[in-house]
């Protein structure tokens, strides 16, 4: 994981989490890319390994944290949720069990049972549709990106000017 | 007649999808088949026509919680077959790169996997609510598991710096100072550790395990050795599938290993402190002895108090190797492919993971054979079960069911491994 720019806990810091090689998984990661592009952005961007102690760490001593994942959910393709953990834990949707490590979920409750959520977070979740080795982003989930990255930028900018993201 | 079934549909806190079901006909346990879905993984199929030197970085994946492992063993594999062998200090790097493996896997297993069930917590998010510095202190030791992990390996996750013949870059002295730095503070953490852990109440119950491990040459077993139990096995690496077999079960996805000659057999942490307790350090061996533990241990719930002691011995042995480290005079050695076998066996974090490969002139694979710990344990596992079912049959189905989850946690499975594997359901009938 490498933030893209100095880190300031002033600063909001975006969390692409994701797997490039996992078509609609890449979500995350493409999000955090193109806004990592953007001249003079206000903020930091990161990729993340879904893994609790590498997400907490990413997050250590920022006020506020945005951060955009896939989930993989029956029916609508490209949906875009808006979830604030700060306020209580997530639903089932987000309570991941992964084979391989502490997943998103588990890193979000374990911080708050540690004092270690930010005071600020977001989280932006999207549905994907094809998760199968070696695929691209699914049509459906390419079309929503610049939406998502919108809103990113909008709270983005709310956390900058003073404001509060909720 | 009376028909009982008892299902874990999805066992938490182990790595990997498997799940249990036990059947109960007439007041008796008639069946307990653990069932790994997880899957399979078809990599063994996939080596097949890959260069040898792609081996370790395809067998990484199999695992994000112990690659080192498949990494060492597959390296290990085919200089064995090139009839290479590496200089000293890339095999001391390759056992410190190990030790961090064995300090991540652990941490994570004894903090946030196992050590809620002796506490009556439902996991490390509970828990980390009362006892938030304990969680901390876990995390941590992870943490520097992890660094060695990303100083030796290149990154935490599916390191990228082994390679056949060596690495493909190694630090120098100066690059590896920090590390002992941190180091000096696990080991304090890893004391702490077993100290805390050797206070759990634990089940008086013990079994006869065929304990097999690598017997280390002097050392505590990491990376090589002999083959061998406590009930005589003495074998040499190549030597593996003469002894042990494989079989399909029809409700798992994972093979079911034996001694051709007994039965089940355990490895893992439990079976290495049993066959080399007398080769770990001085202070791993003076903190195991405070703690209350012999060098003999049949009991698995205890498994968490060995566990602390390897990762005592690995922040140790990880001081010791940096404190002597020499870089070596080139990253590696060459390796020219030759028509040949080669075997290798190492202890992940998890038990011995063997390796078989045969390739041809040009270093292509024609055939690999990988068999994971969790494999070897899987009817250790079932007949600790069915012992268990049999003891606490009068229990109702949630008592039991969380009786069992616990007992295979206890084993710190890697599902995910041993596919090529919990769900509880009892029936009775």
């Amino acid at each position: 994981m490498v933030a893209s720019k100095q880190t300031s806990n002033l600063r909001p810091l975006i969390i692409g989490i994701g797997n490039d090689m996992r078509g609609d998984d890449a979500v995350g990661c493409e999000v955090a890319r193109r806004l990592a592009k953007m001249a003079s952005a206000n903020w930091d961007v990161c990729h993340a390994e879904d893994e609790a102690l590498a997400l907490m760490e990413a997050w250590q001593e920022r006020e506020a944290v945005i951060i955009v994942d896939a989930t993989q959910a029956a029916g609508s393709p490209g949906k875009i949720q808006r979830l604030d953990p700060t306020i209580g834990p997530l639903n089932s949707i987000m309570n991941d069990v992964s084979s391989h490590g502490l997943g998103l979920g588990y890193s979000l409750e374990l911080a708050r049972s540690l004092g270690k959520m930010p005071v600020q977070c977001l989280l932006f979740v999207i549905e994907g549709i094809d998760f199968s080795t070696g695929a691209d982003i699914s049509p459906e989930v390419e079309k929503v990106i610049p939406k998502v990255i919108n809103e990113i930028m909008q709270e983005a900018e709310k956390i900058v000017s003073g404001g509060d993201m909720r | 007649m009376t028909r009982r079934e008892i299902s874990v549909d999805y066992i938490a806190r182990v790595e990997g999808e498997g799940a249990l079901k036990i059947t109960i006909s007439n007041g008796a346990v008639e069946n307990v088949e653990l069932k790994i879905f997880e899957p399979p993984r078809f990599f063994e199929a996939f080596l097949r026509g890959r260069d040898f030197r792609e081996a370790p970085d395809i067998t990484a994946r199999i695992c994000g919680i112990c690659p080192v492992a498949y990494q060492m063993s597959a390296v290990q594999a085919m200089e064995q077959a090139c009839g290479v062998e590496v200089p000293s200090p890339i095999r001391d790097l390759r056992r410190l790169l190990y030790c961090g493996e064995w300090i991540e896997s652990h941490a994570l297993h004894i903090y946030m996997l196992h050590a809620p069930d002796f506490l009556g917590y439902e996991g490390a998010i509970d828990m980390a609510k009362d006892m938030p510095g304990v969680v901390e202190r876990g995390l941590q030791l992870k943490k520097v598991g992890n660094k060695i992990m990303s100083l030796l390996g290149g990154r935490e996750i599916h390191p990228i710096n082994v390679k056949v013949g060596g690495f493909y870059k190694t630090p120098t002295r100066k690059e590896l100072e920090p590390l002992a730095e941190s180091m000096k503070w696990a080991r304090d953490a890893a004391i702490e550790t077993v100290r805390w852990v050797s206070q759990f109440d634990f089940p008086a119950h013990e079994r006869d395990y065929e304990f097999v491990a690598l017997r280390g040459d002097g050392e505590y077993p990491l990376g090589d050795g002999r083959i061998a139990s406590n009930r005589g096995l003495d074998i040499s690496v190549a030597e593996f599938e003469k002894h042990v077999s494989e079989d399909q079960v029809p409700y798992s996805n994972a093979l079911h290993a034996r001694i051709k000659a007994r039965d089940s057999y355990l490895v893992g942490p439990l079976a290495r402190y049993n066959l080399n307790a007398h080769q770990l350090s001085p202070l791993a061996r003076a903190t195991a002895k405070e703690a209350g533990l012999a060098d003999q241990c049949r009991n698995l719930a205890q498994s968490i108090i060995v566990r602390s002691i390897e990762v005592l011995y690995a922040c140790d042995e990880a001081l010791r190797i940096i404190d002597q480290y020499s870089p070596p005079s080139e990253p590696s050695v060459s390796v020219e492919p030759k028509v040949a076998i080669g075997y290798a066996c190492t202890e992940a974090p998890r038990g011995i993971l063997y390796h078989r490969y045969q390739i041809d002139g040009e270093g292509t694979i024609q055939d690999a054979v990988i068999i994971p710990p969790t494999s070897q344990n899987q009817l250790s596992i079932e007949q600790d079960l069915r012992a268990l079912i049999v003891e606490e049959i009068d229990l109702d189905d949630e008592t039991l069911r969380a009786l069992c989850e616990r007992t295979i946690r206890s084993y710190d499975p890697c599902i995910s491994c041993a596919t090529h594997f919990l769900k509880l359901d009892r029936v009775e009938c």
